[in-house]
């Protein structure tokens, strides 16, 4: 009996269905349409603009400055901000002289957790402890590709007793490069080569020996062709094609043999070393190698910069306390002290 | 009587001090090789000699193992025995607890010497750079040490009375909790640092035990 009627029933809801005129939107509803989203648009946007300024009444912020340095924050992390902010202007302004002034353009707000800050437009956001490091971003691009190309990376000031010392020691001491082997025993020619002032015009010859070159191109490549010539050059072991496959791996730059982090802290130590117009001396001799503009920085000869430099890393030789006499001692005399012990005691189990 | 002490410690604990003696042979010429692929692999000299030190932390792992074991192995026989032998010799107690530290002693050489020999073979095998040096007897000596100092620690309680061995653990147990009530009721006391610090800083006696150990170093 139910089966007849859902037949009847569904038979007229297709006819209705197929009859019925087919509803279209035309452009008089479709210009209506969207006049009524733009009006609430407007709308949301008053009360978000409204919302806005009054968080920013909520959350009154101090402007805190030094120097170049323009800095907000949020009143409650007032006192926290004012020491990092003195701290990292008194690094910007020994390292950059006057060209720090440039950030006297930039106002970073500096976001502490816990304190709320409404950011204006136009301001950098910098969480608390990287103000240093984002005001450092902003003057590097400044810096012209001669630098960049040397460093190989974004110069960071530190100062010179901050700077570790001790790594470089090691780095050098042990290095695996042996075109830069001599720099560890003083050769001046080695210690510019792995610092990468000289050898720029033929890096792959002057930075790295044959034996460097077979040793850089011993890890697989994921690339087919630089794999060819990678299996090439340790199946046949001649320079020539050790000396292609290299190229081809360092396709982009060859970074000079020591690391990025010696020829930054030796920019660090020219601009200690010429004081207070160093960077602006740095930056207006573009047209030159980077050791004359360093020496010109440092306001020495590029060899005295280049050896101060090397005295600071030989100076930071990591103690090897693998074993020291009082330590040793000291492991007799509880030897001594924990037999006596066990010889003590009279009673048996 | 001391051939007879060394003898009988011998035969109980010749299947460990013989793995100890392996172990302590392949301990510096793993390492030897760590070092030779790690630079091959690392360009940059503080990250294989960050290899090599964590491979370090097996030494004072080993000599405390050693001088773990052979501490129990010097006592276990008197101690199942109910001390009849001892009791039956003629000597006074701390003559025989001295023979048997003298034996348990000379049984801690032979890893330290495997270590030593290995550590020498390891060093002739491996072409430093030139401001890598090798340190293979200090290694050893530093192994023997801390061997010494494990088995010292652990023999005096081992021989010591029961409640002696009772007394030891109750006031770790107290240190620990202790610790765990301030920690409860938030009283900024921190006791087991204090102690930790008194053991393993200098004059402590586990000072031996920390730092770093390294065959190749600056």
């Amino acid at each position: 009996m139910c089966r007849p009627l859902l037949a009847v029933l569904g038979g007229v809801l297709l006819t209705i269905g197929v009859v019925s005129p087919v509803y279209g939107q035309n452009a008089a509803d479709y210009r209506r349409r969207l006049d009524s989203l733009e009006r609430r648009g407007v709308v949301v946007n008053r009360l978000l603009q409204a919302r806005r300024i009054s968080l920013i009444e909520r959350s009154p912020r101090d402007t805190i400055r030094a120097g170049a340095l323009t800095v907000v924050v949020a009143r409650s992390g007032h006192d926290r901000a004012k020491a990092s902010v003195d701290s990292a202007w008194a690094v910007i302004d020994s390292t950059y002289g006057a060209s720090a002034a440039v950030l006297r353009s930039r106002t970073f707000a500096l976001k502490f957790s816990g304190a709320l800050l409404v950011l204006l437009p136009g301001e950098i956001a910098v969480d608390s402890g990287n103000l240093l490091n984002s005001a450092t971003f902003q003057l590097s691009q400044q810096v012209d590709s001669g630098i960049t190309n040397w460093l190989v990376g974004v110069f960071t000031p530190t100062p010179l007793d901050r700077i570790r010392w001790d790594l470089l020691y090691v780095a050098l001491a042990a290095t695996p490069w042996s075109r830069i082997e001599g720099c560890y025993a003083d050769r001046l020619a080695s210690c510019r080569l792995a610092l990468g002032l000289d050898g720029r015009a033929d890096p792959v010859t002057q930075w790295y020996s044959p034996e460097d070159r077979q040793r850089l191109v011993g890890a697989a490549s994921s690339d087919p062709e630089v794999e060819a010539l990678r299996r090439r050059c340790v199946a046949q072991r001649t320079d020539a094609a050790c000396r292609e496959a290299f190229l081809a791996l360092n396709s982009g730059s060859l970074s000079p043999p020591l690391g990025a982090y010696s020829r930054t802290s030796l920019m660090q130590l020219a601009l200690s070393m010429g004081g207070h117009s160093a960077y602006d001396r740095l930056m207006a001799s573009r047209d030159r190698p980077i050791a004359d503009r360093l020496a010109l920085a440092a306001q020495v000869p590029s060899d005295s910069l280049v050896l101060a430099w090397r005295r600071r890393v030989m100076a930071a030789q990591p103690v090897t306390a693998l074993l020291t006499a009082s330590s040793a001692w000291m492991s007799v005399g509880w030897c001594l002290i924990l037999g006596f012990l066990a010889l003590r005691s009279s009673r048996w189990r | 009587m001391f051939r007879q002490i060394l003898f009988t410690q011998w035969k109980w604990a010749r299947l460990p001090v013989l793995a100890f003696v392996l172990a302590g042979f392949a301990l510096p010429l793993l390492s030897a090789q760590a070092f030779s692929e790690s630079y091959s692999r690392f360009w940059f000299a503080p990250l294989f000699l960050g290899q090599l030190q964590s491979l370090g932390a097996f030494y004072p792992l080993l000599a405390a193992l050693i001088g773990l074991i052979m501490a129990l192995t010097a006592w276990a026989a008197d101690h199942r025995g109910r001390h009849v032998y001892a009791l039956s010799l003629p000597i006074p107690r701390w003559h025989y607890t001295l023979l048997r530290f003298g034996a348990g002693a000379v049984l801690i050489l032979l890893p330290t010497l495997a270590l030593w020999l290995s550590a020498l073979i390891a060093t002739s095998l491996t072409k430093l750079p030139m401001g890598l040096h090798a340190y293979p007897t200090t290694l050893a000596v530093r192994f023997a040490l801390a061997t010494l100092i494990a088995f010292g620690a652990l023999f005096a309680v081992s021989a010591g009375t029961s409640r002696a061995a009772g007394i030891v653990l109750g006031l770790l147990a107290a240190v620990v909790l202790a610790q765990l009530l301030f920690d409860l009721f938030e009283i900024k006391i921190q006791i087991i640092d204090a102690v930790l610090y008194r053991i393993y800083i200098w004059p402590g006696p586990l000072e031996i035990f920390t730092g770093h150990w390294m065959l190749f170093d600056v």
